[in-house]
């Protein structure tokens, strides 16, 4: 069958880079893409770091368009059906979209406050697109007498730091022991702890929130913890991970849910009952899919440098005939700032059972935290240290020994001495076979 | 006051300045068409597009790279040398998505 028509679902960093991708390899057709959010592409990650502090407009976040596109954009326009059979698209308002092949890009959205009537209280907020990041400036502006942000995940730990930076009074509720644990480990998680705390963070660790309460205008002014406080607070920001945007795939017959849409490792998605859409593909914040560099384990990556090269690689293949196709197994990386520090990461750090300070010293602020599986490199996060990642991809990528060994003058003086990774609900990964289930959802 | 007087007038420290003259840009820029992106993954903040835009890029801490991502027109050549200043190639240049290069708003 020959490609006429590509719709895209999903007008966002993921979606625009496909599109990008399909022109560049040659795609002449028509290119469709729709998105209910009423802006062209922007970039979310200064949401929680410049524009929360006031440094930069959210207007000044749209991301450049790379090429020429001679796209169809429908924008303000959300998808609400998708018919496999007819291979069409139904919009919100009303109008079919017809495709010859289909890349979704929906992405993800912050998981909602569990309960509807507190979370609908004046003073409650979530961040993940433009609109959020402008209204929980202006409560910032307001300069309230303390937020509590719920959740050590990465958005959490940002809106914390960028709270301090304002000196607001900032409480973090953490379900962990540590802050970012979940995502990169008790070692490193421990370093953030010490970093949260000195930097005046109410820091509460293996607490969770139970209630939020309002007065009797609707507005926030406490916070239940589990460990019996009742917290004054007038801002809580819900930082508790986010949920894949598949509710429009319901009844399409994809393997989709909360967790995201479920593809095979050359961005197809995958059908309900097992087998795989030849013309649907999937990329960016909404794909999960079994990483070949990570023995097929089902992940989810929200990082940004994901949706880039998982869009590039399913443009390649809805251009190309099955035994042309590509994996997409680029190593995950991502960064953020926070505290005044500069964290990075590449590889896959959930899942690692022991991590070694392979140079520099967590006193000094600046250090490479290498993580290994079963006797092999998998992953290393790197603090104020953001030239060294390249070599550690290599290393990664060539599968070397862990602890490995790095000739550099701020390595360890002795021999290294690595420590259990301790993940938080435990490291053990059953040997190959069957998929662990491990959505890096730390947002 | 010459166009591109912010450009000397920035001192590398401080915030004010800058946001002061993404403001003025903001209002003066004609033709708006300069869109720019970072690869945060790649940049291993080297420096070099802070001395080539001190008005677009800044750190913020000892590593942490920021930009402006529309610093509007008058801005472009700043940008452009700056994307030819990376040694790592993390500055990526284009146009407002849904605007074509040097094509009408669709
Ligand atoms: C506050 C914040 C800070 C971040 N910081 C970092 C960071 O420091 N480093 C890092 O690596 N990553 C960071 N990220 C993650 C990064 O932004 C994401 O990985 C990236 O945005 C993923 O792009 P995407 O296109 O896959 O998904 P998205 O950007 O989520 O785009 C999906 C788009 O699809 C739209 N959509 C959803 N459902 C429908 C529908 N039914 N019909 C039409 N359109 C629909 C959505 O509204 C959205 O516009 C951050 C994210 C947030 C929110
Ligand atoms: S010149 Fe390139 S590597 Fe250096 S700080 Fe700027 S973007 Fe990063």
């Amino acid at each position: 069958m020959t490609t006429e028509k590509i719709v895209v679902v999903g007008a966002s960093l993921a979606g625009l880079r496909a599109a990008e991708a399909l022109r560049e390899l040659g795609f002449t057709g028509a290119v469709t893409l729709i998105g209910d959010e009423p802006h062209h592409p922007y970039d979310r990650p200064p949401l929680s770091k410049a524009v929360l502090a006031g440094r930069l407009s959210t207007a000044h976040t749209q991301l450049p368009q790379l090429r020429r596109l001679d796209a169809e954009w429908l924008l303000g326009v959300a998808a609400t059906g998708l018919d496999l059979h007819r291979r069409q698209v139904a919009l919100a308002d009303g109008r079919r979209v017809g495709f010859d092949k289909l890349l979704i890009t929906t992405g993800t959205r912050a998981r909602r406050w569990r309960d509807p009537v507190e979370s609908a209280l004046t003073g409650v907020h979530l961040l993940r697109t433009r609109e959020d990041a402008e209204r929980l400036r202006a409560a910032l502006t307001a300069r309230p007498r303390r937020v509590l942000v719920v959740g050590g995940g990465f958005t959490g730990s940002e809106v914390a730091s960028l709270c301090r930076d304002l000196d607001l009074a900032v409480t973090l509720a953490h379900r962990d022991g540590a802050p970012l644990a979940g995502a990169l480990g008790a070692a490193v998680g421990g370093f953030a702890t010490g970093l949260q705390r000195e930097a005046g963070v109410d820091l509460r660790l293996n607490t969770t929130v139970e209630r939020l309460e309002g007065d009797a205008s609707g507005r926030l002014r406490r916070a239940r913890l589990s460990d019996g406080t009742a917290l004054e607070a007038d801002v809580a920001v819900v930082a508790l991970g986010a949920v894949g945007n598949v509710e429009w795939l319901a009844g399409s017959g994809l393997a989709a849910d909360g967790r995201g849409l479920l593809c095979d490792a050359r961005c197809r998605a995958r059908t309900a009952d097992g087998g795989v859409a030849e013309a649907i593909y999937a990329a960016g914040d909404v794909a999960r899919w079994p990483h070949p560099l990570y023995d097929g384990r089902l992940v989810r990556l929200d990082h940004w440098g994901n949706a880039v090269a998982q869009a590039r690689v399913a443009a390649h293949n809805m251009l190309h005939r099955a035994v042309d196709h590509r994996e997409h197994r680029e190593l995950p990386t991502f960064w953020s700032n926070q505290f005044g520090v500069n964290l990075k990461s590449v590889g896959l750090t959930a899942g690692a059972d022991q991590v070694v300070i392979n140079q520099g010293s967590l006193d000094a602020r600046k250090f490479v935290a290498a993580h290994g599986r079963r006797g092999r490199l998998v992953a290393a996060v790197a603090v104020d240290s953001p030239r060294v990642l390249d070599g550690y991809a290599a290393l990664i990528e060539a599968r070397v020994p862990f602890p490995p060994t790095i000739n550099a003058t701020d390595g360890p003086a002795g021999p290294p001495h690595p420590v259990p990774a301790a993940f938080p609900g435990g490291h053990a990964v059953p040997a190959g076979g069957h998929h662990r289930e491990d959505d890096h959802d730390h947002r | 006051m010459p166009a591109n007087s912010h450009f000397r007038a920035t001192p590398k420290s401080s915030w004010d300045t800058w946001s002061g003259a993404m403001r003025r840009w903001r209002t003066r820029s004609p033709a708006d068409t300069l869109r720019l992106v970072v690869d945060l993954n790649r940049c291993q903040s080297y420096g070099q597009c802070v001395f080539a835009a001190p008005a677009v890029f800044r750190f913020h801490g000892a590593e942490a790279l920021e930009y402006d991502y529309a610093p509007g027109e008058s801005a472009r050549v700043q940008v452009e040398r700056a994307a030819a200043a990376c040694p790592v190639q993390a500055i990526s240049i284009g146009t407002p998505p849904g605007r074509e290069p040097g094509g009408p708003l669709r």
